[in-house]
């Protein structure tokens, strides 16, 4: 038994098909499956009417009934400016609900346009005013002879919303994506409506491409692939769009994400440029034992110095002690001294005098007594012996006693001048002892001890931040959107139902447009290739040629030739979208015997498929007349207007 | 060796406070010899302390100075303390009951003796009240000779005129009184040696003097 397709991409995205039926709707990609009708239009009648102004004046009316499938012409007689290609404008703008080449003059002559149409079987009325150029009308069905408004427009947008949403629901299109790039901002999904569409319905102009007027975007491969019906072509393009849609995303999400990371490497690199000099500026810091060491050696040398200071101070008090011990035996001997002086004065003193009476009982001393005393050294008073203290011993002592006490004040300069260096050196050493503990203050509370705490944090702090991005291993987010995976699977099944269908159909294709070619005039012609792009390669009289370098009537007739080929094998295959209406303009025709060959061939082409309309306009009245019925033929003879 | 003060010098200087100090006596109640009295043991005693105590005399010269603005007074203090008098004069006096007490009996025997005062008691002997010294004139050309010839007796003539003019004409008691403020002489225990205050004199001079400069 085979597989589905969704079964088919499922697997191959190796997901569920419910997964992957998930994202065809959220992407809104339809796989081609369904069967569908190939639909058909014709235009029944047109109508429009107004006034000129300008060279020409005066009220015009201009009314083509009974139109339906067959060729259509509005022919002049070798002369132009005679309002063909006005009748071929007004059809198409009132066909695309937007104006494609209608002269802006005429466009503001018209007060009211009227267009009937028919697809499949219903009858539609397409009836508006044209108010300064601005059109304001209705479009309507006719149900059963009462007509229904389907929609109501009342400016150019309008129109054109309202045209464009009918056609495109009623011919089962739908909006071409492309990505497009402007050429400033970003890349972007552009869709293209009705209005580009449509533009595979009208041939005229140089003939640049092969279909349709717009070359961007790859359009013209689209328009060729909706109209013949490839199948799967559409669900290709689809998935291919949102596939390049969420590449692109992907790329973006990427850049973001490798730019992301290229950021944090950089940073990484900052900071372990930082780590390396925080670490450098921790090692010229040291471990600290260095201060530690000569903390300990300024301590030692503090403690010893301390005890010194005390030593010598403790020194310094005893020879103090000293001094004043000293000083007191000096006083003392000058005491001495001065006593034995005085004594010296009051002993002549109170020797030279002669005692007078008894202190105590103040008896007057007898004269004889007194002189006794110097015989017998008897006091004439108390009658004890008088001991004489002579002088020499009195100066003997004072020598002594001076003596001493020189040397005593020597002893006591000496000490002096010892106290006074011991006390300079005590001030010095107390000077540096006061250094010493400054210097050790200053280790222990410095700021050396403070840098480096501050390099260590700093070293932490970059080590932390460097910790925050090392394990996120780089690009973790790199994770693809999931989509894509599905979306690549069905591309790749699209594709394979797309080419599985493809071949024969571009065959097919192939045969249709060379055997139509060579009906309507390119006899040369021998080989047509066109590929799944539009672009065409062929060989005419035996040299291989393409599509740009054939001349303006050959490129005519390939353009026709390829829409009718196009109608043909989209009905075939019953897929085909193109409405079954061409419009050719071909005023440049000037070869009779081609012309007629043209008109005469489209019309066998027509008869033979009898779903197809062809408006065409010709200067060649004559060929026109001789080629299609009276009827079918609107001709403005010489020196006359067509409306 | 050592030589300490002998009687005869205090009989000098007791002669020379007395001297100084004595007051001139009505010519009917002495013999015509009695050149002046001095009334009251204590008062020699007071007189005498502040011979032996130059500290205590600086003291009261400043205290002096205080009152009358006199800076000869204070410079006479800071004399005093310069030369280092506290030091090298001091004769160590010894506290009794009623203050500064010295024996002078000796000495006064040795002046009495060769005439140059004479002492008059009143109540009975064991109870003697009130001793006066008066002055005879052989007395006083004696110590103002003895000043004149020899520069060591001079100083106590000198000072002896210091001393009588701070006394002037207050008692014993008052005097005695005025030498108790001092704490050390006062805290002292009785029959010891009254304590120096020489250090404390010169704070208060040098702050004295540095509030003069001001």
């Amino acid at each position: 038994m085979t597989m589905g397709w969704s079964e088919k991409v499922a697997k191959r995205a190796r997901v569920t098909v419910e997964e992957m039926e998930g994202v065809l709707s959220k992407y809104s990609i339809s796989p081609d499956l369904s069967s569908k009708s190939v639909h058909n239009m014709y235009i029944s009648r047109l109508l429009f009417s107004g006034e000129k102004s300008g060279s020409i004046v005066g009220n015009f009316k201009f009314e083509w009934d009974g139109l339906g499938p067959g060729v259509w012409s509005v022919a002049s007689d070798g002369t132009n400016l005679v309002g063909k290609s006005t009748v071929l404008e007004i059809i198409l703008w009132c066909l695309r609900g937007e104006p494609k080449g209608l002269q802006d003059d005429v466009r503001r002559w018209l007060d009211h346009v009227e267009l009937d149409f028919v697809i499949d079987s219903d009858l539609y009325h397409l009836n508006f005013d044209v108010n300064e150029g601005v059109p304001i009308g209705a479009l309507s069905i006719h149900d059963k002879s009462v007509i229904k408004p389907i929609d109501n427009f009342s400016s150019d947008g309008g129109f054109s919303a309202v045209m464009s949403r009918f056609m495109m629901e009623k011919f089962d299109l739908s909006l071409i994506p492309t990505r497009f790039k402007p050429s400033s901002g970003k890349e972007k999904t552009v869709l293209h409506g009705w209005t580009a569409l449509s533009g595979a319905l009208y041939i005229g102009g140089d003939h640049a491409h092969l279909l349709g007027d717009v070359q961007m975007g790859g359009l013209p491969a689209r328009l060729l692939q909706l109209y013949v019906g490839l199948p799967w072509a559409h669900t290709l393009m689809q998935a291919k769009t949102i596939l390049k849609q969420l590449e692109y995303e992907e790329i973006q999400r990427v850049s973001k994400v490798t730019s992301r990371d290229a950021s944090l490497a950089e940073l990484k690199k900052n900071l372990e440029a930082d780590m390396k000099v925080a670490q450098k500026a921790l090692e010229k810091l040291g471990d600290g034992k260095g201060d530690l060491k000569k903390i300990k050696e300024l301590n030692d040398q503090l403690s010893s110095l301390s005890k010194e200071i005390i030593r010598d101070e403790r020194s310094s008090e005893q020879t103090d002690v000293s001094i004043l011990s000293m000083q007191a035996a000096s006083d003392e001997d000058e005491r001495q001294l001065r006593n034995l002086k005085e004594n010296a004065v009051a002993q002549e003193f109170f020797n030279g005098i002669a005692p007078s009476c008894c202190p105590r009982c103040e008896k007057a001393v007898a004269k004889e007594k007194v002189v006794n005393e110097v015989k017998t050294m008897e006091c004439s008073v108390c009658t004890e012996t008088i001991s004489l203290k002579d002088s020499e011993s009195v100066n003997e002592a004072q020598i002594v006693i001076s003596e001493r006490q020189a040397k005593t004040i020597d002893a006591i300069t000496d000490l002096k001048n010892q106290r006074a260096s011991a006390n300079k050196e005590l001030v010095q050493k107390k000077l540096k002892q006061t250094d010493l503990t400054k210097e050790i203050l200053a280790l222990n509370s410095s700021d050396a001890f403070e840098v480096r705490r501050k390099a260590e944090l700093d070293l932490a702090r970059v080590e932390g931040a460097l910790a925050r991005i090392l394990p996120k291993p780089l690009g973790e987010e790199k994770l693809i959107n999931p989509d894509l995976n599905i979306c690549k699977a069905i591309l790749k099944e699209a594709q394979a139902a797309y080419d599985e269908h493809r071949k024969d159909l571009m065959k097919s294709l192939d045969v249709e447009i060379l055997e139509i070619a060579k009906r309507i005039g390119i006899v040369s012609l021998e080989e047509v290739q066109i590929s799944s792009n539009a672009s065409m390669s062929l060989k005419k009289g035996g040299e291989s040629s393409s599509f740009s370098r054939l001349t303006l009537g050959e490129r005519l007739r390939l353009r026709i030739a390829t829409a009718v080929a196009l109608l043909r094998v989209g009905k075939h295959t019953g897929a085909g979208r193109h409405p079954g209406m061409i419009i050719i303009d071909s005023a440049e025709e000037a070869n009779e015997t081609d012309l007629a060959i043209l008109l005469s061939e489209l019309k066998k082409i027509n008869d033979e498929m009898d779903y197809l309309q062809i408006f065409f306009a010709s200067d060649n009245a004559q060929v026109v007349m001789s080629t299609l019925p009276k009827e079918n033929c609107k001709i403005a003879h010489p020196g006359s207007y067509l409306w | 060796m050592t030589v300490g003060v002998s009687e005869r010098q205090n009989a000098i200087r007791l002669l020379a406070c007395i001297n100084a100090a004595c007051v001139p006596v009505a010519e009917a109640a002495y013999p015509d010899d009695v050149v002046g009295a001095l009334y009251a043991q204590s008062k020699l005693q007071a007189l005498d302390f502040w011979m032996r105590n130059p500290d205590y005399l600086a003291n009261e010269l400043i205290n002096e100075y205080e009152k009358s603005q006199d800076s000869a007074q204070l410079h006479l203090a800071e004399k005093i303390l310069n030369s280092r008098e506290p030091d090298l004069r001091r004769v160590p006096m010894v506290r009794y009951h009623f203050g500064a007490f010295e024996p002078i009996d000796n000495p006064l025997a040795i002046l009495r003796s060769v005439d140059f005062i004479r002492i008059e008691r009143t109540g009975s002997p064991g109870q003697i009240r009130k001793h006066s010294y008066l002055l005879k004139k052989r007395g006083r050309d004696a110590i103002e000779g003895l000043a004149h010839k020899s520069p060591e007796i001079r100083w106590y003539t000198n000072r002896a005129k210091v001393v009588a003019e701070l006394a002037g004409d207050a008692g014993g008691k008052a005097l005695k009184d005025r030498q108790y403020l001092q704490t050390e002489y006062a805290d002292t225990v009785l029959k010891s040696i009254i304590a120096p205050i020489t250090e404390r004199v010169r704070e208060r001079l040098d702050a004295t003097i540095m509030e003069n400069s001001k």
